[in-house]
């Protein structure tokens, strides 16, 4: 399961326009391959939209995505995710009447080598295909810690669990880069660690290549390599956190906003 | 560009939606010459019912050409397509009425939508002859006669009686089980006469259940009117539920007669459920059997190919109503007058009419309810899947 | 009486179950109502009807047949009539809309190539009743309970057992997370209407058999509509239970009420239940998508 090197990925020049809005204006970003990058910055900096134009919700009206080199831009929902690219949701989405199990076995579906007309006519190998589907989501929910949950519903569990079971459901498609935005958000302290933990150790079994978006800047500062902040659109600095948090265009931008993260 | 599509896309099922439901329109034929008369029609010449529409104004060519041929007095015919549809058939009487400037509307088997004009009639004065079934076309309430409305055939007063007094004299069944539409006139108008008839007379009504327009399931009222044991089920309704009806009841282990009216007479009938209907009886105005009625089937035949239903033979007794009524008054003389003379001079001659001899019966229609209180019908059977006349047949 | 009465309820049961469940599917995986299901399901007995007349096929490739042809039509109205507007994200007002166009046109359709007359199919089943002590029991009812129990069993197989069933309800439950997880939602929903239509197909050929064929055939969308909403709309078990519990109730009334009064009492029970438990016997509450 592990992969000997990380994931190249970047993206260069996104830009997307919501009416006269702006919303992501020229942001490039190079994730470190098989580390932890950080993107911090406002409400309504751009950070969410950069993870929907990756992943394919919204079209970019300029810009490319690429990952290990190959172009993703433009592409459906399902392709972006098939070509490896795996996310969580900052306000979680889970599939709210299915048990944990089946949550993570419909992350499966894309590997899965039948289709309706072997329903009909080929029952062993559905029995066997499933069976696998089975072992490859049990060992995603080993990796997060949730195998006791795995027949509960996913509307029943506690928040913190959700989240990961999010996380869970994204690692079940074997993905080459996680995104998680805002992982930590609605979680207390306790739990906050409890994810820290969590990443790190995804980050060091798998090698995976990891994009964050967080606010919490105590997670931020023990994952990531590297930072980008974000403003009205724009990556306003790049490095590491220390260098980030003391760039002068940063420091403007949130002393002229009168807010303080950290 | 995708707004664009969508909007086109909109419009192209619209546009034909339009052009599927716009077709069927019909005006009336060229005017002749100077001395004429307009005569209006109203037929179901599409729609569920077409068959009898198509029938009803084929013969009504044939017998204004044949009239056309033989008198100076032109008669100058305007056809409305009201699709079997109570609203179309408002729309179109209008027109008639107003636009075409008719002396006289040909109305139409169809009870509803007779109900639905007779009114209008009243108040632009302009007379009715109709082939309906239902009593209320003329008397919609007991007190109540519509001036300008008259039946020329037999109401459902005459065939409930006439199928009760066969029933109980002559097929010697005295237990019958009743179902029909409760909110079709078509079927009430019949079901009571009958009923009254037949418990006056000795009979027993075993079970009396209802069912709505739109049912296609009866098989719980049958099993229960199965239930009470009777030697024969009446079904005063429309071919399609009188099919579906005889066919449960057939699964249900029933193997009594159906019986039944005007509802009845339909090939379509016999092709949905030829063998349950087996051994059936009915009343109908007329039978083509019957000699009386060869020379119209030959004329109407020749001329269109096919047979005729029954509806030919009545829109023929309206119109011996008519013609008894222009010679009454003198076809010159009628056509010098204003329209509204015409109009007020036909209704009064209508109300008048005497055994005048119509392709099936002795017309006299009675001035208190504007139709005929008596006519004898024929009585038809089902056998080998056909229908088999087997006698005409009058109620004292 | 009282089993015949049972055994009554439960054939015209199982015809509502059969066209709300059809129905149900789409709306649990949409959350829009397709108008449209009802002239489906009259494709359906007119594709029976065409190829039973065409090929005198017996009853078990008729159904096949309609079942193939009523999805393949089902799958084309998704395509034309609703994907366009689904896709642009607009309200599902104007998919009501469209599916209510599409109903009217496939009628109009149906009647410029077949005409407004009734239609009987040939005789597929034979008469002879399959028990007549203690109750009467119609061959065709019989098979038609057996197709109908066979086919949503094997919906339930295809829905809870199977990747495609799974994608299926994870777009019910959330499309966008759905396509992140690889699910390929258009395909998901061109396979809900397919199967949605075979449904329909297979609704079409018992009810042209049992009822003859007709252009406002589909008109009986609407005992399957109350049906849905007795249920739960939105709950295939509901939809099953909602038909079964409405064709008894039904017969119920006529047989041990008034048969005159009984079309009113059944909209004044929905309408009860609507009041009482909103949601139907098994429906799930419906929760916003964030
Ligand atoms: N679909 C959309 N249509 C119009 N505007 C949008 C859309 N999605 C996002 N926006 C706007 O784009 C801007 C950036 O939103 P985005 O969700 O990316 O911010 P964010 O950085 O993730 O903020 P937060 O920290 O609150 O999650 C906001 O002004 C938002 O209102
Ligand atoms: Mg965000």
């Amino acid at each position: 399961m592990s992969q000997a090197t990380g994931a190249r990925f970047e993206f260069h020049n996104l830009t997307k326009v919501f009416g006269g809005l702006v919303a992501v204006n020229d942001v490039t970003v190079e994730a470190v391959a098989g580390g932890i990058t950080g993107i911090i910055g406002s409400n309504g900096a751009g950070k969410s939209t950069v993870f929907n134009l990756i992943s394919g919700f919204y079209k970019p009206d300029a810009g490319q995505v690429l990952l290990e080199g190959q172009d993703l831009t433009g592409r459906q929902p399902h392709e972006i995710a098939a070509a490896g690219v795996g996310r969580t949701f900052q306000n979680i989405r889970l599939f709210q009447g299915m048990s944990v199990l089946d949550n993570v076995r419909t992350a499966l579906h894309r590997s899965l080598d039948y289709n309706v007309f072997h329903a009909l006519l080929r029952l062993p190998k559905i029995r066997s295909e499933e069976k696998r589907a089975e072992e490859a989501a049990l060992e995603a929910l080993e990796l997060v810690g949730m195998l006791e949950a795995k027949e509960l519903t996913g509307s029943s569990l506690p928040y913190g669990l959700q989240r990961r079971l999010e996380i869970a459901r994204a690692l079940a498609m074997k993905p080459k880069i996680l995104l998680l935005d805002e992982p930590a958000a609605g979680l207390n302290p306790g739990e906050v660690a409890d994810l820290v933990n969590l990443i790190r150790s995804i980050n060091a079994k798998l090698g995976l290549t990891i994009l964050v978006i967080e606010h919490h800047m105590d997670l931020v500062a023990s994952l990531c390599q590297k930072v980008f902040a974000m403003n009205f659109g724009q990556v306003i600095a790049g490095g590491t956190l220390a260098e980030v948090q003391n760039d002068p265009a940063v420091l403007e931008a949130y002393l002229g906003k009168g807010a303080s993260h950290a | 560009m995708k707004r664009k599509r969508l909007i086109f896309v909109t419009l192209m099922l619209l546009v034909s939606m339009l052009f599927l439901t716009a077709c069927g329109q019909t005006a009336g034929q060229g005017q002749g010459g100077a001395k004429s008369i307009t005569i209006g029609e109203l037929a179901d010449l599409t729609g569920p019912t077409a068959v009898w529409g198509q029938a009803q104004d084929n013969e009504l060519k044939i017998l204004v050409d044949k009239w056309n041929a033989e008198n100076q007095v032109k008669l100058n015919h305007k056809v409305y397509d009201y699709k079997a549809n109570t609203q179309e058939a408002v729309s179109s009487f209008n027109k008639l009425a107003d636009q075409e400037k008719v002396a006289v509307v040909f109305g139409t088997n169809n009870s509803n939508a007779n109900l639905a004009f007779g009114p209008l009639a009243e108040a632009k004065k302009v007379p009715v002859l109709s082939h309906a079934i239902d009593p209320h076309s003329t008397t919609p309430a007991a007190d109540k006669l519509n001036q300008y409305s008259f039946l020329t055939v037999a109401s459902n007063i005459i065939q409930g009686k006439t199928m009760a007094a066969y029933t109980l004299d002559k097929l010697n069944l005295k237990k019958v089980g009743v179902l029909y539409d409760q909110g079709n006139s078509f079927a009430t108008t019949m079901e009571q006469p009958f009923e009254e008839y037949f418990t006056g007379h000795g009979g027993t009504i075993t079970a009396k259940e209802v069912f709505t327009s739109n049912d296609v399931d009866y098989s719980s009222q049958l099993t229960k009117i199965i239930s009470t044991n009777p030697d024969a089920i009446l079904l005063p309704n429309y071919y399609k539920q009188i099919a579906l009806a005889a066919q449960q009841a057939r699964k249900l282990g029933f193997k009594g007669v159906f019986l039944g009216h005007t509802g009845w007479p339909s090939q379509a009938l016999l092709e949905m459920a030829g063998k349950d209907v087996e051994g059936s009886y009915f009343v109908n105005y007329g039978s083509f059997e019957d000699p009386q009625l060869q020379n119209l089937q030959k004329e109407y035949t020749d001329k269109y190919k096919k047979a005729p239903e029954i509806n030919a033979a009545m829109i023929g007794e309206s119109f011996a109503v008519f013609t008894d009524a222009v010679k009454k008054i003198g076809a010159d003389k009628l056509a010098a007058m204003s329209l509204e003379q015409q109009r007020q001079a036909l209704r009064d001659a209508f109300e008048k009419t005497r055994n005048v001899q119509g392709v099936m019966n002795n017309i006299t229609i009675d001035p208190k309810t504007h139709r005929p209180e008596t006519a004898k019908m024929a009585i038809i059977t089902i056998k080998d899947a056909k229908f088999k006349f087997v006698e005409t047949y009058q109620v004292k | 009486m009282f089993w015949q009465q049972v055994f009554n309820g439960l054939s015209a049961g199982g015809i509502y179950a059969l066209i709300a469940v059809g129905f149900s599917l789409i709306y649990s995986i949409m959350r829009y109502i397709n108008l449209a299901h009802g002239s489906l399901i009259m494709i359906g007995a007119y594709i029976g009807y065409a190829v039973v007349t065409a090929t005198n096929f017996p009853l078990i490739p008729a159904l096949l047949a309609a079942a193939a042809g009523t999805a393949i039509v089902s799958v084309i109205v998704e395509r034309l009539a609703f994907r366009p507007i689904r896709v642009r994200g607009v309200s599902t007002l104007y998919i009501l809309v469209s599916s209510m166009v599409v109903s009217i046109l496939l009628q109009n359709l149906v009647m410029v190539i077949f005409g407004p007359s009734f239609r009987t199919l040939p005789q597929l089943v034979s008469d002879v009743p399959v028990v007549t002590h203690p109750i009467n029991i119609a061959r065709l009812d019989f098979y038609m309970m057996i197709v109908v129990v066979l086919s949503l069993v094997s919906l339930n197989f295809v829905l809870y057992r199977t990747k495609a069933g799974r994608a299926m309800r994870a777009v019910s439950f959330n499309p966008k997370a759905a396509a992140l997880m690889g699910v390929n939602t258009d395909r998901v929903v061109s396979l809900a209407f397919a199967l949605a239509g075979a449904l329909a197909g297979i609704a079409g050929i018992f009810l042209g058999i049992k009822y003859s064929v007709y252009p406002q055939l589909g008109e009986l969308i609407l005992k399957g509509f109350v049906a849905s909403v007795f249920g739960g709309l939105g709950s295939v078990a509901g939809a099953v239970v909602g038909g079964l519990a409405l064709g008894v109730i039904e017969v119920f009334l006529i047989a041990y009420g008034s048969s005159s009064f009984s079309p009113v009492m059944i909209y004044a029970l929905l309408v009860l239940i609507l009041l009482l438990r909103p949601r139907g016997i098994l429906g799930r509450i419906v929760e916003d998508k964030v």
